[in-house]
């Protein structure tokens, strides 16, 4: 698919969400475990659909999606979405399937209408809702005069591979195979979980395609109106979770499967090995079974979304309205920990290896906001986290930077990195840390692992530690800074013999400044000596001097100043902090960071296209115009506040050139051009 | 044989970078001659004024397209040209060095007669597939006494030259080339305005920059005569 298409997706995505917000955040699970909602509204206040339209227009995109959609589309407003409302994209994972759901609110559902039944798919009403499936079944659409729903189903393969939800389902038993006495050739090690038929009648379902038998089924009325159907086994008997089907839709054709296209499959005209054919019908009855199961899954599901008889998550709408006003998309994950090990193979890790892998980070919900404030775009996050994690990370952020530090970061400088966190907390926290892991190794192996981590709690001496390395970092990068350096040149004899000659000239290369805080410096300063005695370091005044062997840094520097450690390549820097007579102006916002945030890293991006013109740095042609936009930037910042009750906060903003009217509109007009010139 | 052709292109690159990137570097050609016309011949590419930058542009994988080939390749590189140029018939005693630390390359070689110094301009030229010997020649006339530097400026350098932009030009504008040639014999006289005579007679010496040359604004070319 072309960016230029992605582009657009995401565009119409974005349409898809705000007027009806209330109406359709109540219709998202309550079990949802990641919930987007998009402000339409706000998104098309900073980015107008005309602009979309025109730029869109210009780059051929429409031109793209009539071909593709056979429909003559000029505008976004002809997908008859209704751009002053929210929508919401939502994911609901049980132990069999995960379904990924959005509401979209229309304005117009005939437009969308017009679109769909354009590209030749068939449109059937469903739960009274004119519907329409795409994917093979995979995707349903159905919409009302207000609502475009969009469901999605993924079964979880896990759960099949479980033999008593195999039985449950009627799917044959799997069984390994050891295919090397009888088979002769080694392709097939890959498809060594063979199916094997057990109790199988394999001449009654070998002369019927299971899609065709439900659906003749279904045609004939045996299945009942409603059934209990439960998409999340381990509810089974619970009477709020029972899934009443809908009357049953007319039933789609499912695609045929086509062997050339599968390299699973093998070419049985050409190989005569009965069990093999066997097998490899089992298999495709198997996905026979699944693919009617997945359907009625979709169907029960959107049915109950449709109809509103699933418990809606009451936050949601608090949620919603918490949102900042600038606040374009939000992306909420009820349970990171829960999300992380969803992911997780967890069912093979206990089989195969007998780890239980269902440890606990201690993370918890995760909030994010895509929020677009004038000229400067940000990501503004918060991570919950267990209440004991909590209490640890409330102590290793209980700290401040030593305030002498903000003397070293001036208005100049190309930007900078602070840190700062209580030592002796963290060096505490690491045992209780690591036991959150204590599971992965076995129960037995457990136990050593316990011992392990109270052997580091035991053995270090955290106060000490603490004394050694306070927690307070800050990194400036100054910008430049004339170097002197050497190099080979030649001289010649009165026989023009060249003779090799050690020259020295000034470059401009990047200096920095590191400084943390330290009231034990003695381990330290017994590095350095050890250094001189090995000859790589040598003190002249007060100043170690580390010669790298690098050519980017031939040389680091390092005073040892009353309770801070500096270090930096720019000789005359640390010699005057070292001379007391090192003298900069502070800057207000900067400092004001720096004291804010436990964490704070700024790039002044504007000072990059000077800087490297400075330095000569080679510049590809195909980047100058580039290079030279950044000039027009702002800062580029990343800044964490530590902990405020149970919640993380981070921020990445990014300021973008104030030549349009906002953010979004200039990235809009960035990437669109990009896309312009590369076609 | 692709991969080698692949490893040329990206020393050939490296070159051509360091030459466009490099604000300062040297080229220094020598021969010494005997009078039987055999000899030995060193070229040496000198970056090391540069080598700040050409050690940050070493960092990087490609620029403007331009693969920028690993330490192990630019030797492996040298290693076949080597290799080729001790197939060379009248060419012998081949050696190179590579010293990455001041970024400086050269080779040398002896020669059994001044043309062998074409099948080595030849050879090299042939292998990073550059023009080399078609604009550069030698030749030596024994019996009086004349040694004759030929060369012929190259309209492909010019070409090459004006697509240089003006940053880019000034950016290689104290590059320079260097030539010498010295004799068993003294030197009686030679023709090229440019060259200068060695103090002890015996060595005549051509300095001038590299863009001097790819202007077409000095020439190379001189016939120097050495005392019978």
């Amino acid at each position: 698919m072309k960016i230029k298409n992605l582009l657009f997706l995401g565009l119409l995505a974005a349409a898809s969400v705000p007027v009806y917000a209330q109406d359709l955040i109540r219709k998202v699970p309550q079990d949802a475990n990641i919930v987007m909602t998009f402000d339409s509204q706000k998104f098309f206040s900073l980015l107008p659909a005309s602009s979309i339209d025109e730029k869109f227009t210009a780059l051929g995109v429409f031109e793209g999606l009539n071909q593709t959609l056979r429909s003559p589309i000029s505008g976004i407003a002809d997908f008859g979405i209704n751009m002053q409302a929210k929508g919401y994209f939502y994911s609901r994972k049980t132990d069999s399937v995960t379904f990924v759901g959005a509401l979209i609110p229309l304005i117009d559902q005939q437009k969308l209408k017009n679109i769909l039944v354009a590209g030749g798919k068939e449109i059937t009403t469903v739960n009274g809702l004119e519907s329409m499936y795409l994917d093979g079944g995979d995707v349903r659409l159905s919409w009302d005069n207000n609502t475009l729903y969009v469901l999605s189903t993924i079964l979880d393969e896990n759960f099949f591979n479980d033999s008593d939800n195999r039985a449950l389902y009627g799917l044959s038993e799997r069984v390994a195979v050891d295919y090397s006495a009888s088979w002769e050739y080694t392709d097939m090690a890959a498809d060594t979980a063979a199916v094997a038929v057990m109790d199988y009648d394999s001449e009654a379902w070998a002369t019927a395609d299971t899609v065709v038998a439900v659906e003749e089924i279904w045609d004939e009325g045996e299945l009942p109106v409603t059934v209990e159907i439960y998409a999340d086994t381990a509810k089974i008997g619970n009477e709020e979770d029972v899934i009443m089907l809908a009357p049953a839709p007319p039933m789609i054709s499912m695609p045929d499967y086509d062997d050339d296209d599968d390299s699973t499959y093998y070419d049985i005209d050409t190989y005569d090995d009965e069990a093999y054919l066997e097998s490899m019908r089992v298999a495709r009855v198997d996905d026979s079974i699944k693919n009617v199961l997945k359907l009625e899954w979709l169907n029960a599901e959107m049915a109950q979304t449709i109809q509103g008889t699933r418990t809606y998550g009451k936050e949601f709408p608090a949620l919603v309205n918490r949102l900042k006003p600038n606040t374009v998309a939000n992306v909420y994950v009820r349970d990171l920990n829960r999300l992380y090990s969803d992911f997780l193979p967890v069912s093979v890790l206990t089989a195969y290896y007998g780890v239980n892998a269902n440890f606990d980070l201690g993370f918890r919900e995760l909030s994010y906001d895509f929020i677009v404030d004038n000229n400067v775009m940000k990501l503004s996050g918060t991570l919950g986290v267990a209440d004991e994690m909590a209490s640890h990370l409330k102590a290793v952020y209980k700290s401040k930077i030593n305030p002498k530090f903000l003397n070293y970061v001036s208005p100049e400088d190309l930007g900078f990195i602070s840190f700062h966190m209580n030592t002796e907390a963290y060096i505490k926290y690491i045992p209780a840390y690591l036991n959150q892991y204590k599971n992965v190794f076995g129960e037995k192996l457990s136990s050593y692992y316990e011992i392990g981590a109270v052997l580091f709690d035991v053995l270090l001496d955290e106060k000490a530690i603490s004394k050694v390395y306070k927690g307070d970092n800050l990194f400036v990068l100054n910008g430049l800074t004339q170097k002197e350096v050497t190099y080979i040149d030649y001289d010649y004899d009165d026989d023009y013999n060249p003779i090799e000659t050690e020259r020295t000239k000034m470059e401009t290369v990047p200096s920095f400044l590191y400084m943390f805080g330290s009231d034990d410096q003695r381990i330290f300063e017994k590095i350095m000596q050890l250094g001189i005695q090995e000859n790589q370091v040598f003190q002249e005044n007060g100043i170690y001097t580390l010669s790298t062997g690098e050519k980017l840094i031939p040389e680091i520097y390092f005073a040892f100043e009353k309770g801070i450690i500096f270090l930096g390549n720019d000789y005359d820097k640390i010699a005057s902090i070292h001379s007391n007579s090192y003298k900069s102006k502070a800057n207000a916002a900067y400092t004001k960071l720096i004291k804010k945030n436990n964490f704070s890293m700024l790039f002044n991006i504007n000072k990059v296209p000077t800087l490297l013109n400075q330095m000569d740095v080679p510049i590809p042609i195909t980047m100058k115009q580039t290079v030279e936009t950044l000039a027009s930037y702002g800062d580029v910042s990343l800044t964490s506040t530590g902990m405020k009750g149970n919640k993380l906060f981070a921020e990445l903003a990014i300021e973008f050139p104030k030549e349009n009217d906002n953010a979004l509109n200039y990235l809009f007009d960035f990437v669109t051009n990009l896309i312009e010139e590369n076609n | 044989m692709k991969k080698l052709q692949a490893l040329t292109v990206r020393l050939f690159s490296l070159f051509v970078f360091c030459l466009l990137f490099s604000s300062c570097f040297d080229v220094v050609e020598e021969i010494n001659l005997k009078n039987n016309g055999s000899g030995k011949i060193k070229a040496t590419v000198n970056m090391s004024k540069s080598k700040t930058k050409v050690a940050s542009i070493m960092l990087l994988d490609s620029v403007s397209g331009i693969k920028i080939p690993s330490k192990a390749s630019i030797q492996k590189e040298m290693n076949t040209v080597v290799a080729l140029l001790k197939k060379t018939a009248g060419i012998s005693n081949v050696s190179s060095s590579l010293d990455f630390t001041n970024y400086i390359a050269s080779i040398e070689c002896d020669f059994s007669d001044v043309k062998a110094l074409n099948a080595f301009t030849k050879t090299v030229s042939d292998h990073f597939k550059v023009k080399i010997s078609g604009y550069t020649s030698y030749s030596y006339d024994a019996a009086n006494r004349l040694f004759n530097r030929g060369y012929t400026y190259s309209p492909d350098i010019k070409k090459e030259w004006n697509k240089l932009d003006a940053e880019a030009k000034k950016s290689i504008a104290a590059a320079s080339y260097t030539g010498i040639y010295r004799f068993e014999s003294s030197v009686k006289s030679q023709q090229n305005t440019q060259a200068k005579i060695s103090p002890n007679k015996q060595a005549v010496m051509l300095r001038t920059t590299i863009p001097q040359l790819a202007q077409g604004s000095i020439n190379l070319s001189n016939k120097i005569y050495l005392e019978k």
